[in-house]
Protein backbone atom coordinates (compact mmCIF):
# COMPACT_ATOMS: atom_id res chain seq x y z
CA UNK A 1 0.00 0.00 0.00
CA UNK A 2 2.82 2.37 0.94
CA UNK A 3 4.58 1.49 -2.32
CA UNK A 4 1.41 2.14 -4.31
CA UNK A 5 0.98 5.52 -2.62
CA UNK A 6 4.56 6.34 -3.47
CA UNK A 7 4.00 5.49 -7.14
CA UNK A 8 0.81 7.56 -7.28
CA UNK A 9 2.64 10.50 -5.70
CA UNK A 10 5.39 10.19 -8.29
CA UNK A 11 2.84 10.19 -11.09
CA UNK A 12 1.11 13.27 -9.68
CA UNK A 13 4.44 15.07 -9.35
CA UNK A 14 5.35 14.10 -12.93
CA UNK A 15 2.11 15.56 -14.31
CA UNK A 16 2.44 18.69 -12.21
CA UNK A 17 6.03 19.16 -13.32
CA UNK A 18 5.14 18.66 -16.99
CA UNK A 19 2.36 21.21 -16.78
CA UNK A 20 4.58 23.71 -15.03
CA UNK A 21 7.33 23.22 -17.59
CA UNK A 22 5.63 22.47 -20.92
CA UNK A 23 8.94 22.41 -22.75
CA UNK A 24 10.02 19.51 -20.64
CA UNK A 25 6.84 17.53 -21.29
CA UNK A 26 7.32 14.43 -23.42
CA UNK A 27 4.92 14.27 -26.37
CA UNK A 28 3.54 10.79 -26.47
CA UNK A 29 2.69 9.55 -29.97
CA UNK A 30 -1.01 9.10 -29.88
CA UNK A 31 -2.61 5.82 -30.71
CA UNK A 32 -4.06 7.44 -33.81
CA UNK A 33 -0.60 8.40 -35.05
CA UNK A 34 0.65 4.87 -34.50
CA UNK A 35 -2.40 3.47 -36.26
CA UNK A 36 -2.27 5.86 -39.23
CA UNK A 37 1.46 5.40 -39.80
CA UNK A 38 1.11 1.66 -40.12
CA UNK A 39 0.77 0.50 -43.76
CA UNK A 40 -0.23 2.88 -46.56
CA UNK A 41 -3.51 4.40 -47.72
CA UNK A 42 -5.17 4.94 -51.08
CA UNK A 43 -8.16 7.04 -52.07
CA UNK A 44 -11.41 5.28 -52.89
CA UNK A 45 -12.94 7.98 -55.06
CA UNK A 46 -11.96 9.19 -58.53
CA UNK A 47 -9.76 12.10 -59.52
CA UNK A 48 -12.59 14.59 -60.02
CA UNK A 49 -13.90 16.33 -56.93
CA UNK A 50 -16.77 17.51 -59.11
CA UNK A 51 -17.87 13.92 -59.73
CA UNK A 52 -16.75 13.07 -63.28
CA UNK A 53 -15.42 9.55 -63.72
CA UNK A 54 -12.26 10.38 -65.66
CA UNK A 55 -10.81 12.90 -68.12
CA UNK A 56 -12.76 11.47 -71.06
CA UNK A 57 -15.98 11.68 -69.08
CA UNK A 58 -15.22 15.28 -68.19
CA UNK A 59 -14.34 16.31 -71.74
CA UNK A 60 -17.38 14.63 -73.31
CA UNK A 61 -19.89 14.84 -70.47
CA UNK A 62 -23.48 15.51 -71.42
CA UNK A 63 -24.57 15.96 -67.79
CA UNK A 64 -23.35 18.63 -65.39
CA UNK A 65 -21.05 17.66 -62.53
CA UNK A 66 -22.67 16.24 -59.39
CA UNK A 67 -20.61 18.61 -57.19
CA UNK A 68 -19.67 21.47 -59.50
CA UNK A 69 -17.18 24.01 -58.17
CA UNK A 70 -18.70 27.44 -57.50
CA UNK A 71 -16.66 29.30 -60.13
CA UNK A 72 -16.35 33.03 -60.51
CA UNK A 73 -17.19 34.46 -63.94
CA UNK A 74 -13.49 34.90 -64.71
CA UNK A 75 -12.62 31.31 -63.89
CA UNK A 76 -15.70 29.88 -65.57
CA UNK A 77 -14.26 31.42 -68.74
CA UNK A 78 -10.79 29.98 -68.04
CA UNK A 79 -12.27 26.52 -67.46
CA UNK A 80 -14.23 26.70 -70.72
CA UNK A 81 -11.11 27.73 -72.68
CA UNK A 82 -9.04 24.96 -71.10
CA UNK A 83 -11.82 22.46 -71.78
CA UNK A 84 -11.92 23.50 -75.45
CA UNK A 85 -8.14 23.23 -75.81
CA UNK A 86 -8.07 19.85 -74.10
CA UNK A 87 -10.88 18.57 -76.31
CA UNK A 88 -8.86 19.23 -79.46
CA UNK A 89 -5.72 17.99 -77.68
CA UNK A 90 -3.88 21.27 -77.91
CA UNK A 91 -3.07 20.82 -74.22
CA UNK A 92 -3.33 17.89 -71.87
CA UNK A 93 -5.13 18.02 -68.55
CA UNK A 94 -4.03 14.50 -67.62
CA UNK A 95 -2.40 14.59 -64.18
CA UNK A 96 0.61 12.61 -65.40
CA UNK A 97 1.38 15.03 -68.25
CA UNK A 98 5.06 15.58 -68.80
CA UNK A 99 6.66 18.70 -67.46
CA UNK A 100 6.49 21.24 -70.25
CA UNK A 101 9.27 23.38 -68.92
CA UNK A 102 11.41 20.48 -67.81
CA UNK A 103 11.39 18.43 -70.95
CA UNK A 104 11.15 15.21 -69.02
CA UNK A 105 9.75 14.02 -65.78
CA UNK A 106 6.20 14.35 -64.59
CA UNK A 107 4.78 17.35 -62.90
CA UNK A 108 3.88 16.82 -59.26
CA UNK A 109 0.14 16.68 -58.74
CA UNK A 110 0.27 19.36 -56.08
CA UNK A 111 -2.32 20.01 -53.42
CA UNK A 112 -5.26 19.31 -53.51
CA UNK A 113 -5.10 17.11 -56.61
CA UNK A 114 -2.74 14.70 -54.82
CA UNK A 115 -5.51 14.04 -52.27
CA UNK A 116 -7.72 12.49 -54.91
CA UNK A 117 -5.21 10.64 -57.09
CA UNK A 118 -4.80 6.89 -56.62
CA UNK A 119 -1.21 7.02 -55.38
CA UNK A 120 -0.68 5.12 -52.12
CA UNK A 121 0.66 7.33 -49.37
CA UNK A 122 2.04 6.85 -45.90
CA UNK A 123 1.76 8.98 -42.78
CA UNK A 124 4.91 9.54 -40.77
CA UNK A 125 4.66 11.27 -37.40
CA UNK A 126 7.31 12.84 -35.21
CA UNK A 127 7.15 15.60 -32.59
CA UNK A 128 6.17 18.81 -34.36
CA UNK A 129 6.01 17.29 -37.81
CA UNK A 130 3.81 15.15 -40.00
CA UNK A 131 5.20 13.91 -43.29
CA UNK A 132 3.16 12.21 -45.97
CA UNK A 133 5.23 10.00 -48.28
CA UNK A 134 4.15 8.89 -51.75
CA UNK A 135 5.54 8.46 -55.23
CA UNK A 136 4.83 12.18 -55.63
CA UNK A 137 7.51 12.89 -53.08
CA UNK A 138 6.74 14.13 -49.61
CA UNK A 139 4.41 16.64 -48.00
CA UNK A 140 5.58 18.30 -44.84
CA UNK A 141 3.10 19.53 -42.27
CA UNK A 142 4.47 21.54 -39.36
CA UNK A 143 2.48 20.84 -36.22
CA UNK A 144 4.49 23.04 -33.88
CA UNK A 145 3.82 26.24 -35.84
CA UNK A 146 0.72 28.34 -35.29
CA UNK A 147 0.76 30.48 -38.42
CA UNK A 148 1.98 30.52 -41.99
CA UNK A 149 4.88 32.83 -42.80
CA UNK A 150 3.89 36.18 -44.24
CA UNK A 151 5.53 35.34 -47.56
CA UNK A 152 6.47 32.01 -49.04
CA UNK A 153 7.54 31.14 -52.57
CA UNK A 154 4.77 29.10 -54.18
CA UNK A 155 5.54 25.41 -54.51
CA UNK A 156 3.64 22.38 -55.71
CA UNK A 157 2.85 21.13 -52.23
CA UNK A 158 2.59 24.52 -50.60
CA UNK A 159 3.25 25.44 -47.01
CA UNK A 160 1.27 23.33 -44.54
CA UNK A 161 0.64 23.74 -40.83
CA UNK A 162 -1.41 21.31 -38.84
CA UNK A 163 -2.82 20.43 -35.46
CA UNK A 164 -4.89 17.77 -33.75
CA UNK A 165 -8.32 18.71 -32.53
CA UNK A 166 -9.53 15.69 -30.68
CA UNK A 167 -9.40 12.83 -33.13
CA UNK A 168 -9.19 15.06 -36.22
CA UNK A 169 -5.95 16.13 -37.86
CA UNK A 170 -6.47 19.55 -39.40
CA UNK A 171 -4.07 20.67 -42.13
CA UNK A 172 -4.02 24.20 -43.54
CA UNK A 173 -2.09 24.77 -46.77
CA UNK A 174 -1.29 27.98 -48.65
CA UNK A 175 1.50 29.07 -50.99
CA UNK A 176 0.44 26.69 -53.73
CA UNK A 177 1.96 27.08 -57.17
CA UNK A 178 -0.62 28.01 -59.81
CA UNK A 179 1.10 25.56 -62.19
CA UNK A 180 -1.27 22.89 -60.91
CA UNK A 181 -4.92 22.11 -61.37
CA UNK A 182 -7.33 21.56 -58.48
CA UNK A 183 -8.72 18.71 -60.54
CA UNK A 184 -8.15 18.05 -64.26
CA UNK A 185 -9.39 21.11 -66.15
CA UNK A 186 -9.74 23.36 -63.07
CA UNK A 187 -7.00 25.97 -62.64
CA UNK A 188 -6.58 28.11 -59.55
CA UNK A 189 -4.91 31.33 -58.48
CA UNK A 190 -2.12 32.03 -56.03
CA UNK A 191 -4.75 32.62 -53.36
CA UNK A 192 -5.73 28.96 -53.19
CA UNK A 193 -6.07 27.65 -49.67
CA UNK A 194 -6.81 24.03 -48.78
CA UNK A 195 -7.97 22.96 -45.34
CA UNK A 196 -8.16 19.25 -44.62
CA UNK A 197 -9.89 17.44 -41.78
CA UNK A 198 -8.53 13.91 -41.46
CA UNK A 199 -10.43 11.44 -39.30
CA UNK A 200 -10.46 7.69 -38.91
CA UNK A 201 -13.96 6.37 -39.57
CA UNK A 202 -13.20 2.65 -39.48
CA UNK A 203 -10.18 0.48 -38.54
CA UNK A 204 -9.01 0.49 -42.16
CA UNK A 205 -10.59 3.70 -43.46
CA UNK A 206 -9.81 7.39 -43.19
CA UNK A 207 -12.00 10.28 -44.19
CA UNK A 208 -10.75 13.68 -45.31
CA UNK A 209 -13.23 16.55 -45.41
CA UNK A 210 -11.53 19.13 -47.60
CA UNK A 211 -12.43 22.78 -47.93
CA UNK A 212 -11.00 24.44 -51.03
CA UNK A 213 -11.11 28.23 -51.14
CA UNK A 214 -9.80 30.67 -53.72
CA UNK A 215 -11.34 34.16 -53.77
CA UNK A 216 -10.29 34.68 -57.40
CA UNK A 217 -11.52 31.33 -58.75
CA UNK A 218 -14.40 30.35 -56.44
CA UNK A 219 -17.32 32.42 -55.27
CA UNK A 220 -17.32 30.62 -51.93
CA UNK A 221 -15.36 27.75 -50.30
CA UNK A 222 -15.92 24.42 -52.00
CA UNK A 223 -16.41 21.42 -49.68
CA UNK A 224 -15.43 17.97 -50.92
CA UNK A 225 -14.89 14.65 -49.12
CA UNK A 226 -12.54 11.79 -49.77
CA UNK A 227 -12.16 8.39 -48.11
CA UNK A 228 -9.05 6.24 -48.06
CA UNK A 229 -8.59 2.50 -47.66
CA UNK A 230 -5.69 0.92 -45.81
CA UNK A 231 -3.21 -1.04 -47.97
CA UNK A 232 -1.79 -3.61 -45.58
CA UNK A 233 1.90 -4.42 -45.97
CA UNK A 234 2.57 -1.92 -48.76
CA UNK A 235 5.83 0.02 -48.46
CA UNK A 236 6.79 3.46 -49.81
CA UNK A 237 7.85 3.35 -53.45
CA UNK A 238 9.96 5.63 -55.55
CA UNK A 239 8.59 7.99 -58.18
CA UNK A 240 9.15 6.22 -61.50
CA UNK A 241 7.67 8.88 -63.77
CA UNK A 242 10.55 10.04 -65.97
CA UNK B 1 10.73 -3.78 -63.67
CA UNK B 2 14.45 -3.81 -62.93
CA UNK B 3 15.36 -6.39 -60.32
CA UNK B 4 18.33 -8.39 -59.27
CA UNK B 5 19.02 -11.04 -56.67
CA UNK B 6 21.12 -9.54 -53.98
CA UNK B 7 23.97 -11.52 -52.49
CA UNK B 8 24.81 -10.81 -48.82
CA UNK B 9 28.47 -11.72 -49.44
CA UNK B 10 28.88 -8.56 -51.52
CA UNK B 11 28.32 -6.48 -48.42
CA UNK B 12 30.68 -8.21 -46.05
CA UNK B 13 33.34 -5.58 -45.85
CA UNK B 14 34.19 -2.67 -43.59
CA UNK B 15 33.43 0.66 -45.13
CA UNK B 16 30.56 23.66 -46.18
CA UNK B 17 26.83 27.66 -47.61
CA UNK B 18 26.27 24.93 -50.47
CA UNK B 19 27.85 25.70 -53.81
CA UNK B 20 24.61 25.95 -55.73
CA UNK B 21 26.37 26.75 -58.98
CA UNK B 22 28.27 23.55 -58.55
CA UNK B 23 25.24 21.52 -57.72
CA UNK B 24 23.30 22.88 -60.66
CA UNK B 25 26.21 22.06 -62.96
CA UNK B 26 26.40 18.37 -62.12
CA UNK B 27 26.44 16.52 -65.36
CA UNK B 28 24.79 13.24 -66.06
CA UNK B 29 25.71 10.90 -68.80
CA UNK B 30 22.40 9.30 -68.70
CA UNK B 31 20.45 6.82 -70.66
CA UNK B 32 17.21 7.59 -69.02
CA UNK B 33 15.78 4.35 -67.81
CA UNK B 34 12.15 3.49 -68.18
CA UNK B 35 12.01 0.75 -65.62
CA UNK B 36 9.25 0.85 -63.05
CA UNK B 37 10.17 0.39 -59.44
CA UNK B 38 8.11 -1.51 -56.91
CA UNK B 39 8.13 -1.39 -53.13
CA UNK B 40 10.62 -3.75 -51.53
CA UNK B 41 8.79 -6.39 -49.54
CA UNK B 42 9.90 -7.09 -45.99
CA UNK B 43 11.50 -10.44 -45.46
CA UNK B 44 11.83 -10.52 -41.72
CA UNK B 45 9.83 -9.28 -38.77
CA UNK B 46 11.22 -6.16 -37.09
CA UNK B 47 13.78 -6.95 -34.39
CA UNK B 48 14.34 -3.49 -32.93
CA UNK B 49 11.70 -2.05 -30.61
CA UNK B 50 10.01 1.20 -31.63
CA UNK B 51 11.53 4.32 -30.14
CA UNK B 52 10.13 5.57 -26.87
CA UNK B 53 8.38 8.94 -26.83
CA UNK B 54 11.27 10.50 -24.95
CA UNK B 55 13.87 9.15 -27.36
CA UNK B 56 11.76 10.40 -30.29
CA UNK B 57 11.76 13.91 -28.88
CA UNK B 58 15.47 13.76 -28.11
CA UNK B 59 16.54 12.47 -31.54
CA UNK B 60 14.43 14.89 -33.55
CA UNK B 61 15.68 17.74 -31.42
CA UNK B 62 19.35 16.72 -31.78
CA UNK B 63 19.05 16.15 -35.55
CA UNK B 64 16.53 18.95 -36.22
CA UNK B 65 16.87 21.80 -38.66
CA UNK B 66 17.90 21.74 -42.29
CA UNK B 67 21.39 20.43 -42.97
CA UNK B 68 23.26 22.25 -45.71
CA UNK B 69 26.59 21.14 -47.10
CA UNK B 70 29.35 23.33 -45.69
CA UNK B 71 30.54 25.84 -48.26
CA UNK B 72 33.89 25.17 -49.84
CA UNK B 73 33.12 21.52 -50.42
CA UNK B 74 32.50 20.33 -53.94
CA UNK B 75 31.81 16.84 -55.21
CA UNK B 76 33.40 13.70 -53.80
CA UNK B 77 36.31 13.89 -56.25
CA UNK B 78 36.89 17.46 -54.99
CA UNK B 79 36.89 19.12 -58.39
CA UNK B 80 37.43 22.85 -57.75
CA UNK B 81 35.02 23.65 -60.55
CA UNK B 82 32.61 21.62 -62.64
CA UNK B 83 34.04 23.44 -65.60
CA UNK B 84 37.48 22.00 -64.85
CA UNK B 85 35.98 18.56 -65.29
CA UNK B 86 33.94 19.35 -68.37
CA UNK B 87 36.71 21.51 -69.81
CA UNK B 88 39.31 18.77 -69.54
CA UNK B 89 41.53 20.77 -67.19
CA UNK B 90 43.68 18.71 -64.87
CA UNK B 91 42.71 15.72 -62.77
CA UNK B 92 40.44 15.25 -59.80
CA UNK B 93 42.18 16.10 -56.50
CA UNK B 94 40.51 13.09 -54.84
CA UNK B 95 40.05 10.65 -57.70
CA UNK B 96 37.90 7.57 -57.20
CA UNK B 97 39.96 4.34 -57.01
CA UNK B 98 38.61 2.84 -60.23
CA UNK B 99 39.38 -0.46 -61.85
CA UNK B 100 41.07 -0.32 -65.24
CA UNK B 101 37.78 -0.95 -67.01
CA UNK B 102 35.91 1.77 -65.13
CA UNK B 103 38.75 4.26 -65.47
CA UNK B 104 38.25 3.89 -69.21
CA UNK B 105 34.49 4.42 -68.85
CA UNK B 106 35.07 7.48 -66.64
CA UNK B 107 37.63 8.98 -69.05
CA UNK B 108 35.32 8.34 -71.99
CA UNK B 109 32.43 10.16 -70.30
CA UNK B 110 34.70 13.09 -69.53
CA UNK B 111 36.01 13.19 -73.09
CA UNK B 112 32.44 13.33 -74.40
CA UNK B 113 31.62 16.16 -72.00
CA UNK B 114 34.70 18.08 -73.14
CA UNK B 115 33.46 17.74 -76.71
CA UNK B 116 29.99 18.83 -75.62
CA UNK B 117 28.46 15.55 -76.69
CA UNK B 118 25.86 13.30 -75.12
CA UNK B 119 25.44 15.11 -71.88
CA UNK B 120 22.33 16.47 -70.23
CA UNK B 121 21.85 18.46 -67.08
CA UNK B 122 19.61 16.19 -65.03
CA UNK B 123 18.44 19.11 -62.95
CA UNK B 124 16.87 20.54 -66.10
CA UNK B 125 15.18 17.32 -67.05
CA UNK B 126 13.91 16.69 -63.53
CA UNK B 127 15.08 13.12 -63.71
CA UNK B 128 15.41 11.96 -60.10
CA UNK B 129 18.82 12.94 -58.77
CA UNK B 130 19.27 9.65 -57.01
CA UNK B 131 21.54 8.91 -54.10
CA UNK B 132 24.26 10.00 -53.44
CA UNK B 133 23.79 13.02 -55.75
CA UNK B 134 20.82 14.03 -53.66
CA UNK B 135 23.11 14.42 -50.66
CA UNK B 136 24.52 17.59 -52.20
CA UNK B 137 21.23 19.32 -51.53
CA UNK B 138 20.03 20.53 -48.12
CA UNK B 139 18.12 17.87 -46.27
CA UNK B 140 16.18 17.24 -43.10
CA UNK B 141 15.93 14.23 -40.85
CA UNK B 142 12.65 12.97 -39.48
CA UNK B 143 12.95 10.15 -36.97
CA UNK B 144 9.75 8.20 -36.44
CA UNK B 145 9.16 5.29 -34.06
CA UNK B 146 10.64 2.78 -36.48
CA UNK B 147 12.16 4.65 -39.40
CA UNK B 148 14.09 7.66 -40.58
CA UNK B 149 13.02 9.87 -43.45
CA UNK B 150 15.69 12.00 -45.08
CA UNK B 151 13.82 14.79 -46.86
CA UNK B 152 15.55 16.64 -49.68
CA UNK B 153 15.25 20.35 -50.31
CA UNK B 154 16.58 19.91 -53.83
CA UNK B 155 13.35 18.35 -54.90
CA UNK B 156 10.57 16.46 -53.20
CA UNK B 157 12.54 13.22 -53.06
CA UNK B 158 12.99 11.40 -49.79
CA UNK B 159 14.99 8.46 -48.56
CA UNK B 160 13.08 6.10 -46.31
CA UNK B 161 15.49 4.31 -43.98
CA UNK B 162 14.16 1.29 -42.08
CA UNK B 163 15.39 1.41 -38.49
CA UNK B 164 13.49 -1.61 -37.16
CA UNK B 165 16.30 -4.10 -37.54
CA UNK B 166 15.19 -5.57 -40.83
CA UNK B 167 17.73 -6.60 -43.48
CA UNK B 168 17.72 -5.83 -47.17
CA UNK B 169 15.30 -8.06 -49.09
CA UNK B 170 16.86 -10.88 -51.05
CA UNK B 171 15.29 -9.67 -54.28
CA UNK B 172 15.54 -5.93 -54.76
CA UNK B 173 13.59 -3.64 -57.04
CA UNK B 174 16.22 -1.20 -58.26
CA UNK B 175 15.56 2.45 -57.54
CA UNK B 176 17.31 5.82 -57.77
CA UNK B 177 17.72 6.09 -54.02
CA UNK B 178 18.27 2.43 -53.27
CA UNK B 179 16.98 0.43 -50.31
CA UNK B 180 18.26 1.68 -46.95
CA UNK B 181 18.43 0.12 -43.53
CA UNK B 182 19.94 1.84 -40.53
CA UNK B 183 21.09 1.26 -36.98
CA UNK B 184 22.91 3.07 -34.20
CA UNK B 185 26.54 2.48 -33.36
CA UNK B 186 26.52 4.39 -30.08
CA UNK B 187 25.96 7.98 -31.20
CA UNK B 188 26.75 7.29 -34.86
CA UNK B 189 23.92 6.65 -37.28
CA UNK B 190 24.91 3.99 -39.78
CA UNK B 191 22.89 3.67 -43.00
CA UNK B 192 23.46 0.83 -45.42
CA UNK B 193 22.06 1.21 -48.94
CA UNK B 194 21.93 -1.15 -51.90
CA UNK B 195 19.61 -1.73 -54.85
CA UNK B 196 20.55 1.18 -57.09
CA UNK B 197 19.54 1.63 -60.70
CA UNK B 198 22.57 2.11 -62.92
CA UNK B 199 21.43 5.33 -64.60
CA UNK B 200 22.37 7.80 -61.91
CA UNK B 201 25.69 9.13 -60.69
CA UNK B 202 28.00 8.43 -57.80
CA UNK B 203 29.90 11.62 -58.53
CA UNK B 204 30.56 14.07 -61.33
CA UNK B 205 30.72 12.06 -64.52
CA UNK B 206 30.94 8.83 -62.53
CA UNK B 207 28.29 6.24 -63.22
CA UNK B 208 28.01 2.93 -61.41
CA UNK B 209 26.56 -0.57 -61.63
CA UNK B 210 23.61 -2.06 -59.80
CA UNK B 211 26.14 -3.60 -57.39
CA UNK B 212 26.88 -0.23 -55.80
CA UNK B 213 26.82 -0.42 -52.03
CA UNK B 214 26.95 2.73 -49.92
CA UNK B 215 27.50 2.95 -46.19
CA UNK B 216 27.06 6.28 -44.44
CA UNK B 217 28.28 6.94 -40.94
CA UNK B 218 26.69 10.11 -39.59
CA UNK B 219 27.56 11.85 -36.39
CA UNK B 220 26.75 15.24 -34.90
CA UNK B 221 30.00 16.83 -33.85
CA UNK B 222 30.65 19.00 -30.80
CA UNK B 223 30.76 21.94 -33.19
CA UNK B 224 27.06 21.28 -33.90
CA UNK B 225 27.92 20.31 -37.48
CA UNK B 226 26.98 16.98 -39.01
CA UNK B 227 29.79 14.79 -40.29
CA UNK B 228 28.92 12.12 -42.85
CA UNK B 229 31.45 9.53 -43.88
CA UNK B 230 30.45 7.89 -47.17
CA UNK B 231 31.92 4.55 -48.18
CA UNK B 232 31.28 3.59 -51.78
CA UNK B 233 31.88 0.00 -52.79
CA UNK B 234 31.31 -1.75 -56.07
CA UNK B 235 33.63 -4.67 -56.83
CA UNK B 236 33.35 -4.08 -60.57
CA UNK B 237 34.07 -0.37 -60.33
CA UNK B 238 36.34 0.33 -57.35
CA UNK B 239 39.60 -1.47 -56.58
CA UNK B 240 38.89 -0.79 -52.92
CA UNK B 241 36.08 1.05 -51.08
CA UNK B 242 36.15 4.79 -51.66
CA UNK B 243 35.77 6.73 -48.41
CA UNK B 244 34.83 10.42 -48.46
CA UNK B 245 33.76 12.76 -45.68
CA UNK B 246 31.29 15.61 -45.81
CA UNK B 247 30.40 18.29 -43.29
CA UNK B 248 26.91 19.77 -43.08
CA UNK B 249 25.90 22.89 -41.19
CA UNK B 250 22.60 23.24 -39.44
CA UNK B 251 20.11 25.90 -40.59
CA UNK B 252 17.39 26.63 -38.07
CA UNK B 253 16.02 29.96 -39.26
CA UNK B 254 13.90 28.42 -42.02
CA UNK B 255 10.56 27.38 -40.55
CA UNK B 256 8.49 26.60 -43.62
CA UNK B 257 7.25 23.33 -44.97
CA UNK B 258 7.29 24.49 -48.60
CA UNK B 259 10.13 22.44 -50.03
CA UNK B 260 10.56 22.97 -53.76
CA UNK B 261 10.28 20.32 -56.43
CA UNK B 262 12.57 20.22 -59.46
CA UNK B 263 9.63 21.42 -61.53
CA UNK B 264 9.63 24.64 -59.51
CA UNK B 265 12.98 25.42 -61.09
CA UNK B 266 12.72 27.00 -64.45
CA UNK B 267 15.27 25.19 -66.53
CA UNK B 268 15.01 23.68 -69.97
CA UNK B 269 17.30 21.97 -72.44
CA UNK B 270 18.43 23.49 -75.71
CA UNK B 271 19.23 21.49 -78.86
CA UNK B 272 22.68 20.48 -77.67
CA UNK B 273 21.37 19.26 -74.35
CA UNK B 274 22.80 22.20 -72.42
CA UNK B 275 20.67 23.76 -69.74
CA UNK B 276 19.12 27.19 -70.12
CA UNK B 277 17.22 29.09 -67.50
CA UNK B 278 13.77 30.41 -68.30
CA UNK B 279 11.99 33.41 -66.89
CA UNK B 280 8.51 33.15 -65.46
CA UNK B 281 6.98 33.45 -68.96
CA UNK B 282 9.10 30.61 -70.31
CA UNK B 283 11.56 32.71 -72.30
CA UNK B 284 15.29 31.90 -72.05
CA UNK B 285 17.14 34.05 -69.54
CA UNK B 286 20.83 33.28 -69.72
CA UNK B 287 22.00 30.51 -71.99
CA UNK B 288 24.71 28.31 -70.57
CA UNK B 289 26.81 25.85 -72.46
CA UNK B 290 29.09 23.01 -71.63
CA UNK B 291 31.26 23.74 -74.64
Amino acid sequence: MKYLSFLVSLAVLQVAFAQAHPSRAVATPSLLEINWSRDMWRVNEGMFYSGYLDVDDYLNAKMPASNAPPLTVEYQRKVELLHADALIQRVSIEPDAKCNICGAGCLPYGVPLVLTMPEPFKFQFSPGLVVILSKQGYRKILTDTLAHPREVDPTYNGNSIGSWEGDTLIVDTVGLSDNTLIEPGLPHSDLLRVIEHWRQIAPDELENRIVISDPKALTHPWAVTRTYQRLVGVEPQEKPCI
Amino acid sequence: MKERAYSPSVLSFKAGRTSWWYVSGLITFSTIGYGQSAGAPTTRAPTVAPLSAARLVQLNREWGGIWEMESGQSDFSAWKSIWDWSGGKGQAPNPPPLTVKWQRIYDDIRAKAVQGKNVADFTSACVPYGFPSISFFPEEFQFTRDSLNILSWGNLAYRHVYMDGRKHPHVLALTYNGHSVGHWDRDTLVIDTVGFRDDSLVDTGLTHTTELHVIERMKILKSNDLEVEFTFADPQEFVHPWVVKRIYERVTEVRISAAPDCADNRFALDESGASIMLDSTGKPLAPTSLK
